[in-house]
Protein backbone atom coordinates (compact mmCIF):
# COMPACT_ATOMS: atom_id res chain seq x y z
CA UNK A 1 0.00 0.00 0.00
CA UNK A 2 1.14 3.51 -0.74
CA UNK A 3 2.78 5.14 2.20
CA UNK A 4 0.75 8.34 2.09
CA UNK A 5 -2.48 6.31 2.25
CA UNK A 6 -1.18 4.69 5.41
CA UNK A 7 -0.65 8.11 6.96
CA UNK A 8 -4.13 9.30 5.95
CA UNK A 9 -5.65 6.17 7.50
CA UNK A 10 -3.63 6.72 10.64
CA UNK A 11 -5.01 10.26 10.95
CA UNK A 12 -8.60 9.05 10.45
CA UNK A 13 -8.06 6.31 13.05
CA UNK A 14 -6.67 8.84 15.51
CA UNK A 15 -9.69 11.09 15.02
CA UNK A 16 -12.11 8.20 15.56
CA UNK A 17 -10.33 7.05 18.72
CA UNK A 18 -10.29 10.63 19.95
CA UNK A 19 -14.04 10.91 19.40
CA UNK A 20 -14.72 7.86 21.56
CA UNK A 21 -12.60 8.92 24.50
CA UNK A 22 -13.20 12.66 24.24
CA UNK A 23 -15.76 12.67 27.10
CA UNK A 24 -13.22 11.05 29.43
CA UNK A 25 -10.48 13.42 28.28
CA UNK A 26 -12.76 16.38 28.92
CA UNK A 27 -13.59 15.14 32.41
CA UNK A 28 -9.85 14.76 32.96
CA UNK A 29 -9.46 18.43 32.00
CA UNK A 30 -12.25 19.51 34.38
CA UNK A 31 -10.68 17.50 37.21
CA UNK A 32 -7.52 19.65 37.13
CA UNK A 33 -9.16 22.98 36.31
CA UNK A 34 -9.42 25.57 39.10
CA UNK A 35 -13.03 25.82 40.31
CA UNK A 36 -13.66 29.45 39.28
CA UNK A 37 -12.39 28.78 35.75
CA UNK A 38 -14.73 25.79 35.32
CA UNK A 39 -17.58 28.29 35.41
CA UNK A 40 -16.04 31.45 33.97
CA UNK A 41 -14.09 30.03 31.05
CA UNK A 42 -15.98 26.92 30.04
CA UNK A 43 -13.96 26.01 27.00
CA UNK A 44 -10.51 27.35 27.88
CA UNK A 45 -7.63 24.88 27.92
CA UNK A 46 -4.97 27.40 28.95
CA UNK A 47 -4.84 27.36 32.73
CA UNK A 48 -2.46 26.24 35.40
CA UNK A 49 -3.58 22.74 36.47
CA UNK A 50 -4.48 22.22 40.12
CA UNK A 51 -4.62 19.07 42.23
CA UNK A 52 -7.04 20.76 44.60
CA UNK A 53 -10.00 18.59 43.49
CA UNK A 54 -8.07 15.37 43.86
CA UNK A 55 -6.88 16.27 47.33
CA UNK A 56 -10.44 17.22 48.32
CA UNK A 57 -11.76 13.90 47.02
CA UNK A 58 -9.04 11.85 48.68
CA UNK A 59 -9.53 13.56 52.03
CA UNK A 60 -13.29 12.92 52.02
CA UNK A 61 -15.52 9.92 52.71
CA UNK A 62 -14.83 8.89 49.13
CA UNK A 63 -11.75 6.92 50.22
CA UNK A 64 -13.93 4.69 52.39
CA UNK A 65 -16.24 4.16 49.43
CA UNK A 66 -13.30 3.17 47.23
CA UNK A 67 -12.19 0.64 49.83
CA UNK A 68 -15.75 -0.72 50.07
CA UNK A 69 -15.82 -1.25 46.31
CA UNK A 70 -12.42 -2.94 46.42
CA UNK A 71 -13.49 -5.33 49.20
CA UNK A 72 -16.77 -6.20 47.51
CA UNK A 73 -15.06 -6.81 44.16
CA UNK A 74 -12.29 -9.01 45.64
CA UNK A 75 -14.61 -11.16 47.77
CA UNK A 76 -16.99 -11.43 44.84
CA UNK A 77 -14.17 -12.79 42.63
CA UNK A 78 -13.38 -15.43 45.24
CA UNK A 79 -17.03 -16.44 45.52
CA UNK A 80 -17.57 -16.50 41.75
CA UNK A 81 -14.52 -18.71 41.12
CA UNK A 82 -15.42 -21.03 43.98
CA UNK A 83 -18.91 -21.77 42.70
CA UNK A 84 -18.51 -21.37 38.93
CA UNK A 85 -15.62 -23.72 38.22
CA UNK A 86 -17.33 -26.80 39.72
CA UNK A 87 -20.58 -25.86 37.97
CA UNK A 88 -18.84 -25.44 34.62
CA UNK A 89 -17.05 -28.77 35.13
CA UNK A 90 -20.38 -30.46 35.85
CA UNK A 91 -22.01 -28.96 32.77
CA UNK A 92 -19.10 -29.73 30.49
CA UNK A 93 -17.97 -33.17 31.72
CA UNK A 94 -20.65 -34.70 33.90
CA UNK A 95 -23.45 -33.65 31.58
CA UNK A 96 -25.73 -32.23 34.21
CA UNK A 97 -27.64 -28.98 33.97
CA UNK A 98 -26.92 -28.65 30.28
CA UNK A 99 -30.33 -27.31 29.42
CA UNK A 100 -32.22 -25.86 32.35
CA UNK A 101 -29.27 -24.65 34.40
CA UNK A 102 -27.57 -22.94 31.46
CA UNK A 103 -30.84 -21.44 30.27
CA UNK A 104 -31.51 -20.11 33.75
CA UNK A 105 -28.07 -18.49 33.80
CA UNK A 106 -28.67 -16.93 30.41
CA UNK A 107 -31.98 -15.54 31.64
CA UNK A 108 -30.18 -13.99 34.62
CA UNK A 109 -27.80 -12.34 32.18
CA UNK A 110 -30.71 -11.05 30.08
CA UNK A 111 -33.00 -9.74 32.80
CA UNK A 112 -32.69 -6.09 33.78
CA UNK A 113 -31.18 -6.12 37.29
CA UNK A 114 -33.87 -3.72 38.54
CA UNK A 115 -36.32 -6.64 38.33
CA UNK A 116 -34.44 -8.56 41.01
CA UNK A 117 -33.27 -5.66 43.07
CA UNK A 118 -36.62 -4.87 44.71
CA UNK A 119 -37.39 -8.36 46.09
CA UNK A 120 -33.71 -8.67 47.04
CA UNK A 121 -34.08 -5.42 48.96
CA UNK A 122 -37.06 -6.93 50.79
CA UNK A 123 -35.23 -10.19 51.56
CA UNK A 124 -32.13 -8.44 52.84
CA UNK A 125 -34.20 -6.12 54.96
CA UNK A 126 -35.91 -9.12 56.57
CA UNK A 127 -32.64 -10.92 57.35
CA UNK A 128 -30.88 -7.70 58.35
CA UNK A 129 -28.26 -7.66 55.59
CA UNK A 130 -29.21 -4.24 54.27
CA UNK A 131 -26.39 -1.70 54.11
CA UNK A 132 -23.88 -4.52 54.54
CA UNK A 133 -20.99 -5.19 52.16
CA UNK A 134 -21.77 -8.91 52.31
CA UNK A 135 -25.09 -8.26 50.56
CA UNK A 136 -23.27 -6.78 47.56
CA UNK A 137 -20.73 -9.63 47.50
CA UNK A 138 -23.63 -12.08 47.22
CA UNK A 139 -25.77 -10.09 44.81
CA UNK A 140 -23.02 -9.39 42.30
CA UNK A 141 -22.93 -13.14 41.67
CA UNK A 142 -26.20 -12.65 39.81
CA UNK A 143 -24.34 -11.26 36.80
CA UNK A 144 -20.82 -12.58 37.38
CA UNK A 145 -21.69 -16.27 37.86
CA UNK A 146 -23.55 -16.63 34.53
CA UNK A 147 -20.60 -15.02 32.73
CA UNK A 148 -18.11 -17.25 34.55
CA UNK A 149 -20.00 -20.52 34.04
CA UNK A 150 -20.60 -19.93 30.33
CA UNK A 151 -16.97 -18.86 29.93
CA UNK A 152 -15.46 -21.79 31.84
CA UNK A 153 -17.75 -24.27 30.10
CA UNK A 154 -16.41 -23.19 26.72
CA UNK A 155 -12.90 -23.48 28.09
CA UNK A 156 -13.32 -26.93 29.66
CA UNK A 157 -15.12 -28.19 26.54
CA UNK A 158 -11.92 -27.44 24.64
CA UNK A 159 -9.79 -29.67 26.89
CA UNK A 160 -9.43 -33.13 25.28
CA UNK A 161 -10.95 -35.96 27.33
CA UNK A 162 -7.66 -37.84 26.93
CA UNK A 163 -6.04 -35.48 29.42
CA UNK A 164 -8.25 -36.70 32.23
CA UNK A 165 -8.21 -40.32 31.07
CA UNK A 166 -4.41 -40.35 31.02
CA UNK A 167 -4.32 -38.81 34.48
CA UNK A 168 -6.71 -41.42 35.87
CA UNK A 169 -4.75 -44.27 34.28
CA UNK A 170 -1.61 -42.91 35.90
CA UNK A 171 -3.40 -43.21 39.23
CA UNK A 172 -4.39 -39.62 39.73
CA UNK A 173 -7.34 -39.05 42.08
CA UNK A 174 -10.00 -36.41 41.59
CA UNK A 175 -8.35 -33.86 43.89
CA UNK A 176 -4.99 -34.08 42.18
CA UNK A 177 -6.73 -33.99 38.83
CA UNK A 178 -8.16 -30.63 39.83
CA UNK A 179 -5.12 -29.16 41.54
CA UNK A 180 -2.38 -30.35 39.23
CA UNK A 181 -4.08 -30.67 35.86
CA UNK A 182 -7.39 -28.88 35.35
CA UNK A 183 -6.73 -25.69 37.30
CA UNK A 184 -3.38 -25.04 35.56
CA UNK A 185 -4.97 -25.66 32.16
CA UNK A 186 -7.82 -23.22 32.75
CA UNK A 187 -5.59 -20.68 34.48
CA UNK A 188 -5.85 -18.15 31.61
CA UNK A 189 -9.64 -18.35 31.90
CA UNK A 190 -9.43 -17.89 35.66
CA UNK A 191 -7.36 -14.75 35.19
CA UNK A 192 -9.76 -13.36 32.58
CA UNK A 193 -12.83 -14.11 34.67
CA UNK A 194 -11.24 -12.59 37.77
CA UNK A 195 -10.54 -9.38 35.88
CA UNK A 196 -13.93 -9.23 34.18
CA UNK A 197 -15.73 -9.94 37.47
CA UNK A 198 -13.65 -7.30 39.18
CA UNK A 199 -14.52 -4.70 36.54
CA UNK A 200 -18.22 -5.57 36.64
CA UNK A 201 -18.37 -5.44 40.45
CA UNK A 202 -16.25 -2.30 40.64
CA UNK A 203 -18.48 -0.49 38.13
CA UNK A 204 -21.85 -1.67 39.46
CA UNK A 205 -24.38 1.05 40.25
CA UNK A 206 -27.99 -0.12 40.50
CA UNK A 207 -27.78 -2.77 43.24
CA UNK A 208 -25.49 -0.52 45.25
CA UNK A 209 -28.03 2.28 44.86
CA UNK A 210 -30.81 0.16 46.31
CA UNK A 211 -28.97 -2.01 48.86
CA UNK A 212 -26.60 0.48 50.47
CA UNK A 213 -27.62 3.36 52.68
CA UNK A 214 -24.59 4.95 54.31
CA UNK A 215 -21.70 2.94 55.60
CA UNK A 216 -21.47 0.34 52.84
CA UNK A 217 -21.74 2.74 49.90
CA UNK A 218 -19.51 1.96 46.94
CA UNK A 219 -17.67 4.64 45.02
CA UNK A 220 -20.19 4.74 42.16
CA UNK A 221 -22.90 5.74 44.64
CA UNK A 222 -20.48 7.67 46.83
CA UNK A 223 -19.65 10.07 43.98
CA UNK A 224 -23.08 11.51 44.67
CA UNK A 225 -21.73 13.31 47.75
CA UNK A 226 -20.33 15.85 45.29
CA UNK A 227 -23.75 16.41 43.71
CA UNK A 228 -25.49 18.66 46.22
CA UNK A 229 -29.09 19.80 45.96
CA UNK A 230 -28.11 23.39 45.30
CA UNK A 231 -24.50 23.16 44.23
CA UNK A 232 -22.62 20.53 42.24
CA UNK A 233 -18.90 20.31 42.92
CA UNK A 234 -17.92 19.79 39.30
CA UNK A 235 -14.19 19.50 39.88
CA UNK A 236 -14.53 16.98 42.68
CA UNK A 237 -17.12 14.96 40.77
CA UNK A 238 -14.80 14.83 37.75
CA UNK A 239 -11.81 13.85 39.89
CA UNK A 240 -13.83 11.08 41.58
CA UNK A 241 -14.84 9.77 38.16
CA UNK A 242 -11.26 9.76 36.91
CA UNK A 243 -10.09 7.90 40.04
CA UNK A 244 -12.88 5.37 39.50
CA UNK A 245 -12.06 4.62 35.87
CA UNK A 246 -8.33 4.12 36.40
CA UNK A 247 -8.43 0.53 37.78
CA UNK A 248 -10.53 -0.89 34.90
CA UNK A 249 -8.35 0.89 32.33
CA UNK A 250 -5.18 -0.55 33.89
CA UNK A 251 -6.74 -4.02 33.92
CA UNK A 252 -7.77 -3.58 30.29
CA UNK A 253 -4.11 -3.63 29.29
CA UNK A 254 -3.77 -7.09 30.88
CA UNK A 255 -6.71 -8.75 29.18
CA UNK A 256 -7.06 -6.86 25.88
CA UNK A 257 -8.07 -9.63 23.44
CA UNK A 258 -9.81 -11.71 26.08
CA UNK A 259 -12.22 -8.86 26.69
CA UNK A 260 -14.24 -9.77 23.60
CA UNK A 261 -14.46 -13.39 24.67
CA UNK A 262 -15.69 -12.30 28.07
CA UNK A 263 -18.22 -9.84 26.76
CA UNK A 264 -19.89 -12.50 24.64
CA UNK A 265 -20.14 -15.10 27.44
CA UNK A 266 -17.04 -16.88 26.19
CA UNK A 267 -18.61 -17.74 22.83
CA UNK A 268 -16.22 -15.74 20.70
CA UNK A 269 -12.45 -15.68 20.61
CA UNK A 270 -10.77 -12.33 20.16
CA UNK B 1 -26.26 -47.13 42.12
CA UNK B 2 -27.13 -45.17 39.04
CA UNK B 3 -29.31 -42.77 41.02
CA UNK B 4 -26.43 -42.10 43.40
CA UNK B 5 -24.14 -41.31 40.50
CA UNK B 6 -26.57 -38.71 39.19
CA UNK B 7 -26.85 -37.14 42.63
CA UNK B 8 -23.11 -36.94 43.05
CA UNK B 9 -22.75 -35.16 39.72
CA UNK B 10 -25.35 -32.66 40.79
CA UNK B 11 -23.25 -31.85 43.86
CA UNK B 12 -20.98 -29.82 41.60
CA UNK B 13 -23.88 -27.53 40.81
CA UNK B 14 -24.90 -27.24 44.45
CA UNK B 15 -22.66 -24.32 45.50
CA UNK B 16 -23.90 -22.16 42.64
CA UNK B 17 -27.50 -23.12 43.39
CA UNK B 18 -27.09 -22.21 47.06
CA UNK B 19 -25.98 -18.71 46.08
CA UNK B 20 -28.20 -18.15 43.06
CA UNK B 21 -31.53 -19.46 44.33
CA UNK B 22 -31.91 -16.92 47.17
CA UNK B 23 -30.97 -14.00 44.90
CA UNK B 24 -32.88 -14.97 41.77
CA UNK B 25 -35.46 -17.74 42.17
CA UNK B 26 -36.89 -16.57 45.50
CA UNK B 27 -37.05 -12.95 44.27
CA UNK B 28 -38.92 -14.26 41.25
CA UNK B 29 -41.54 -15.87 43.52
CA UNK B 30 -41.71 -12.74 45.65
CA UNK B 31 -42.37 -10.61 42.55
CA UNK B 32 -45.26 -12.86 41.56
CA UNK B 33 -46.71 -12.69 45.09
CA UNK B 34 -46.29 -8.91 45.46
CA UNK B 35 -47.72 -8.23 42.02
CA UNK B 36 -51.03 -9.66 43.24
CA UNK B 37 -51.17 -7.45 46.35
CA UNK B 38 -52.06 -3.88 47.15
CA UNK B 39 -48.72 -3.40 48.84
CA UNK B 40 -47.03 -0.12 49.67
CA UNK B 41 -44.19 0.74 52.01
CA UNK B 42 -46.68 2.07 54.55
CA UNK B 43 -48.80 -1.11 54.66
CA UNK B 44 -45.94 -3.52 54.01
CA UNK B 45 -46.81 -5.85 56.89
CA UNK B 46 -50.52 -5.57 56.28
CA UNK B 47 -51.17 -5.70 52.53
CA UNK B 48 -54.55 -6.40 50.96
CA UNK B 49 -55.30 -8.74 48.08
CA UNK B 50 -55.42 -7.00 44.73
CA UNK B 51 -55.89 -9.83 42.28
CA UNK B 52 -54.95 -8.61 38.83
CA UNK B 53 -55.65 -4.96 39.65
CA UNK B 54 -51.99 -3.95 39.42
CA UNK B 55 -51.74 -5.34 35.92
CA UNK B 56 -55.03 -3.74 34.90
CA UNK B 57 -53.83 -0.39 36.26
CA UNK B 58 -50.60 -0.80 34.34
CA UNK B 59 -52.08 -1.48 30.93
CA UNK B 60 -54.88 1.03 31.32
CA UNK B 61 -52.58 3.90 32.38
CA UNK B 62 -50.31 5.91 30.09
CA UNK B 63 -47.02 5.31 31.96
CA UNK B 64 -46.51 1.70 30.93
CA UNK B 65 -47.17 2.37 27.25
CA UNK B 66 -44.98 5.45 27.31
CA UNK B 67 -42.09 3.50 28.81
CA UNK B 68 -42.60 0.61 26.44
CA UNK B 69 -42.40 3.10 23.59
CA UNK B 70 -39.33 4.86 25.02
CA UNK B 71 -37.52 1.56 25.64
CA UNK B 72 -38.54 0.19 22.24
CA UNK B 73 -37.42 3.30 20.38
CA UNK B 74 -34.21 3.50 22.38
CA UNK B 75 -33.23 -0.12 21.80
CA UNK B 76 -34.09 -0.08 18.10
CA UNK B 77 -32.20 3.11 17.31
CA UNK B 78 -29.08 2.43 19.38
CA UNK B 79 -28.66 -1.20 18.31
CA UNK B 80 -29.17 -0.32 14.65
CA UNK B 81 -26.75 2.58 14.72
CA UNK B 82 -24.14 0.81 16.82
CA UNK B 83 -24.06 -2.29 14.62
CA UNK B 84 -23.74 -0.22 11.42
CA UNK B 85 -21.04 2.05 12.86
CA UNK B 86 -19.30 -0.94 14.46
CA UNK B 87 -19.26 -2.76 11.12
CA UNK B 88 -17.88 0.27 9.29
CA UNK B 89 -15.21 0.74 11.93
CA UNK B 90 -14.27 -2.95 11.77
CA UNK B 91 -13.92 -2.76 7.99
CA UNK B 92 -11.80 0.36 8.39
CA UNK B 93 -9.53 -1.38 10.88
CA UNK B 94 -8.77 -3.94 8.20
CA UNK B 95 -6.65 -1.28 6.48
CA UNK B 96 -3.05 -0.87 7.38
CA UNK B 97 -2.08 2.07 9.58
CA UNK B 98 0.30 3.05 12.33
CA UNK B 99 -0.32 2.42 16.02
CA UNK B 100 -3.21 0.05 15.38
CA UNK B 101 -2.78 -2.01 18.56
CA UNK B 102 -2.65 1.08 20.79
CA UNK B 103 -5.70 2.68 19.17
CA UNK B 104 -7.47 -0.66 19.45
CA UNK B 105 -7.05 -0.62 23.22
CA UNK B 106 -8.05 3.04 23.45
CA UNK B 107 -11.29 2.35 21.60
CA UNK B 108 -12.07 -0.40 24.15
CA UNK B 109 -12.00 2.06 27.05
CA UNK B 110 -15.66 3.23 26.87
CA UNK B 111 -16.80 -0.39 27.15
CA UNK B 112 -15.09 -1.04 30.48
CA UNK B 113 -15.62 2.18 32.39
CA UNK B 114 -18.44 2.50 34.89
CA UNK B 115 -21.83 3.46 33.49
CA UNK B 116 -22.20 5.66 36.55
CA UNK B 117 -19.13 7.65 35.51
CA UNK B 118 -20.60 7.98 32.02
CA UNK B 119 -23.61 9.46 33.80
CA UNK B 120 -21.57 11.91 35.87
CA UNK B 121 -19.48 12.82 32.81
CA UNK B 122 -22.46 13.81 30.71
CA UNK B 123 -24.20 15.40 33.66
CA UNK B 124 -21.26 17.80 33.66
CA UNK B 125 -21.00 18.13 29.88
CA UNK B 126 -24.72 18.65 29.23
CA UNK B 127 -25.28 21.09 32.09
CA UNK B 128 -27.22 24.12 30.88
CA UNK B 129 -24.88 26.93 31.89
CA UNK B 130 -21.41 25.50 32.20
CA UNK B 131 -21.46 22.24 30.25
CA UNK B 132 -19.24 22.19 27.19
CA UNK B 133 -21.93 20.78 24.90
CA UNK B 134 -24.43 23.48 25.81
CA UNK B 135 -21.66 26.05 25.56
CA UNK B 136 -20.71 25.01 22.04
CA UNK B 137 -24.37 24.95 21.01
CA UNK B 138 -24.83 28.48 22.36
CA UNK B 139 -21.82 29.68 20.35
CA UNK B 140 -23.47 28.13 17.28
CA UNK B 141 -26.56 30.13 18.26
CA UNK B 142 -28.63 27.05 19.02
CA UNK B 143 -30.68 27.98 22.05
CA UNK B 144 -31.82 24.75 23.60
CA UNK B 145 -31.92 23.29 27.08
CA UNK B 146 -30.82 19.75 26.23
CA UNK B 147 -32.06 18.13 29.41
CA UNK B 148 -35.11 20.38 29.60
CA UNK B 149 -36.84 19.34 26.40
CA UNK B 150 -38.39 15.94 25.82
CA UNK B 151 -37.09 15.13 22.35
CA UNK B 152 -33.65 16.61 23.03
CA UNK B 153 -33.22 14.67 26.27
CA UNK B 154 -34.14 11.35 24.67
CA UNK B 155 -31.93 12.09 21.67
CA UNK B 156 -29.07 12.92 24.03
CA UNK B 157 -29.46 9.59 25.86
CA UNK B 158 -29.48 7.74 22.53
CA UNK B 159 -26.38 9.56 21.29
CA UNK B 160 -24.55 8.82 24.55
CA UNK B 161 -25.41 5.13 24.22
CA UNK B 162 -24.11 5.11 20.65
CA UNK B 163 -20.89 6.87 21.66
CA UNK B 164 -20.26 4.43 24.51
CA UNK B 165 -21.32 1.14 22.93
CA UNK B 166 -20.31 1.40 19.26
CA UNK B 167 -16.84 0.21 20.33
CA UNK B 168 -18.45 -2.95 21.70
CA UNK B 169 -20.03 -3.80 18.34
CA UNK B 170 -16.75 -2.91 16.66
CA UNK B 171 -14.81 -5.32 18.91
CA UNK B 172 -17.18 -8.21 18.32
CA UNK B 173 -17.48 -7.70 14.56
CA UNK B 174 -13.74 -7.11 14.17
CA UNK B 175 -13.05 -10.39 15.98
CA UNK B 176 -15.34 -12.08 13.48
CA UNK B 177 -13.77 -10.31 10.55
CA UNK B 178 -10.37 -11.74 11.43
CA UNK B 179 -11.76 -15.27 11.13
CA UNK B 180 -12.86 -14.75 7.51
CA UNK B 181 -10.35 -16.90 5.63
CA UNK B 182 -8.22 -14.77 3.34
CA UNK B 183 -8.23 -17.55 0.75
CA UNK B 184 -11.94 -16.95 0.20
CA UNK B 185 -11.35 -13.24 -0.39
CA UNK B 186 -8.42 -13.93 -2.72
CA UNK B 187 -10.51 -16.36 -4.73
CA UNK B 188 -13.31 -13.83 -5.08
CA UNK B 189 -10.83 -11.16 -6.19
CA UNK B 190 -9.34 -13.48 -8.81
CA UNK B 191 -12.85 -14.15 -10.08
CA UNK B 192 -13.12 -10.41 -10.64
CA UNK B 193 -15.37 -9.34 -7.75
CA UNK B 194 -15.60 -5.59 -7.25
CA UNK B 195 -15.11 -4.11 -3.77
CA UNK B 196 -18.85 -3.75 -3.31
CA UNK B 197 -19.58 -7.28 -4.52
CA UNK B 198 -16.78 -8.63 -2.34
CA UNK B 199 -18.44 -7.05 0.67
CA UNK B 200 -22.04 -7.79 -0.22
CA UNK B 201 -21.74 -11.36 -1.44
CA UNK B 202 -18.66 -12.71 0.33
CA UNK B 203 -17.92 -10.88 3.56
CA UNK B 204 -21.43 -9.98 4.71
CA UNK B 205 -22.78 -13.55 4.57
CA UNK B 206 -19.69 -14.80 6.42
CA UNK B 207 -20.06 -12.04 9.01
CA UNK B 208 -23.79 -12.41 9.51
CA UNK B 209 -23.54 -14.86 12.44
CA UNK B 210 -21.14 -12.56 14.28
CA UNK B 211 -23.30 -9.52 13.56
CA UNK B 212 -26.20 -11.45 15.05
CA UNK B 213 -24.16 -11.99 18.20
CA UNK B 214 -23.49 -8.26 18.42
CA UNK B 215 -27.20 -7.53 17.92
CA UNK B 216 -28.19 -10.06 20.59
CA UNK B 217 -25.87 -8.76 23.27
CA UNK B 218 -26.51 -5.11 22.50
CA UNK B 219 -30.28 -5.64 22.54
CA UNK B 220 -30.03 -7.24 25.98
CA UNK B 221 -27.85 -4.52 27.40
CA UNK B 222 -29.68 -1.59 25.79
CA UNK B 223 -32.89 -3.03 27.23
CA UNK B 224 -31.25 -3.03 30.68
CA UNK B 225 -29.95 0.56 30.50
CA UNK B 226 -30.51 2.31 33.80
CA UNK B 227 -27.42 3.84 35.35
CA UNK B 228 -26.59 6.88 33.30
CA UNK B 229 -30.12 7.70 32.22
CA UNK B 230 -31.09 7.71 35.89
CA UNK B 231 -28.09 9.86 36.86
CA UNK B 232 -28.48 12.38 34.04
CA UNK B 233 -32.24 12.81 33.68
CA UNK B 234 -33.86 10.68 36.38
CA UNK B 235 -36.33 9.69 33.66
CA UNK B 236 -37.31 13.26 32.85
CA UNK B 237 -38.15 15.80 31.69
CA UNK B 238 -41.61 14.53 32.51
CA UNK B 239 -41.54 10.93 31.32
CA UNK B 240 -39.49 11.53 28.17
CA UNK B 241 -36.61 9.23 29.14
CA UNK B 242 -38.46 6.92 31.52
CA UNK B 243 -37.44 3.51 30.23
CA UNK B 244 -39.08 0.38 31.62
CA UNK B 245 -36.20 -0.07 34.11
CA UNK B 246 -36.59 3.48 35.35
CA UNK B 247 -40.37 3.17 35.61
CA UNK B 248 -39.93 0.12 37.86
CA UNK B 249 -37.56 2.12 40.02
CA UNK B 250 -39.93 5.12 40.12
CA UNK B 251 -42.80 2.93 41.38
CA UNK B 252 -40.50 1.39 43.97
CA UNK B 253 -39.11 4.76 45.02
CA UNK B 254 -42.57 6.19 45.51
CA UNK B 255 -43.42 3.21 47.75
CA UNK B 256 -45.77 1.43 45.35
CA UNK B 257 -44.30 -2.06 45.68
CA UNK B 258 -47.29 -3.78 44.08
CA UNK B 259 -47.17 -1.87 40.80
CA UNK B 260 -43.41 -2.08 40.77
CA UNK B 261 -43.58 -5.88 41.09
CA UNK B 262 -46.30 -6.21 38.45
CA UNK B 263 -44.19 -4.27 35.96
CA UNK B 264 -41.08 -6.25 36.98
CA UNK B 265 -42.96 -9.44 36.20
CA UNK B 266 -43.94 -8.20 32.74
CA UNK B 267 -40.36 -7.16 32.01
CA UNK B 268 -39.07 -10.48 33.31
CA UNK B 269 -41.44 -12.35 30.98
CA UNK B 270 -40.14 -10.29 28.06
CA UNK B 271 -36.58 -11.16 29.09
CA UNK B 272 -37.38 -14.87 29.37
CA UNK B 273 -39.00 -14.87 25.94
CA UNK B 274 -35.94 -13.14 24.48
CA UNK B 275 -33.65 -15.64 26.25
CA UNK B 276 -35.64 -18.55 24.81
CA UNK B 277 -35.18 -17.06 21.37
CA UNK B 278 -31.46 -16.50 21.80
CA UNK B 279 -30.65 -19.66 23.71
CA UNK B 280 -31.28 -21.86 20.70
CA UNK B 281 -29.01 -19.58 18.73
CA UNK B 282 -26.24 -19.45 21.32
CA UNK B 283 -26.02 -23.22 21.74
CA UNK B 284 -26.18 -23.94 18.03
CA UNK B 285 -22.63 -24.48 16.90
CA UNK B 286 -22.85 -23.16 13.40
CA UNK B 287 -21.57 -19.68 14.16
CA UNK B 288 -18.88 -20.56 16.67
CA UNK B 289 -15.45 -19.46 15.66
CA UNK B 290 -13.54 -21.58 18.13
Amino acid sequence: MADHMKIIYTIIALLISFLFISPILWIGVISVKPTDLIFSEVISLTFFPTIEHYSNVLSSQFVTYLLNSLLVALFNIALVLLISIPAAYAVSRLRVGRKNFMFWLLTLRMTPPIVFSIPIFVIFQLIGLLDNLLSLVLVYSIFNVPLAVWFFTTFINAIPHEVEEAAFIDGCDIYNLWLRILIPIIMPAIVSISILSFIAAWNEYLFALILTITKSRTWTIGSQIFVGTYRVQWGELAAAGIIGVIPPILLLFIIKERLIQGLTLGRLRG
Amino acid sequence: MRKWAINRNNLFLLPSLIILIPISLIPFLIIIYFSLLNIYTFNFYNPSWAGLNNFINLVSGPDFWNSLFVSGLYVTVVVGAEVIFGLLLALFFNYNFYGKSVLFVIIMIPVIISQAVVGYMFLIMLSDMFGIVSYILSILNVKISILGERAAALAAMILIDILIWTPYCFLVIYAGLKTVPSAVLEAAKIDGATKYKLFRYVMLPLLLPIITVAVIFRTIDAFKTFDYVYIITGGGPGTATTTLSILIYKYFDSGNIGMSSALSLLVLIMAILLSRLYYSFLVSRRWQTT
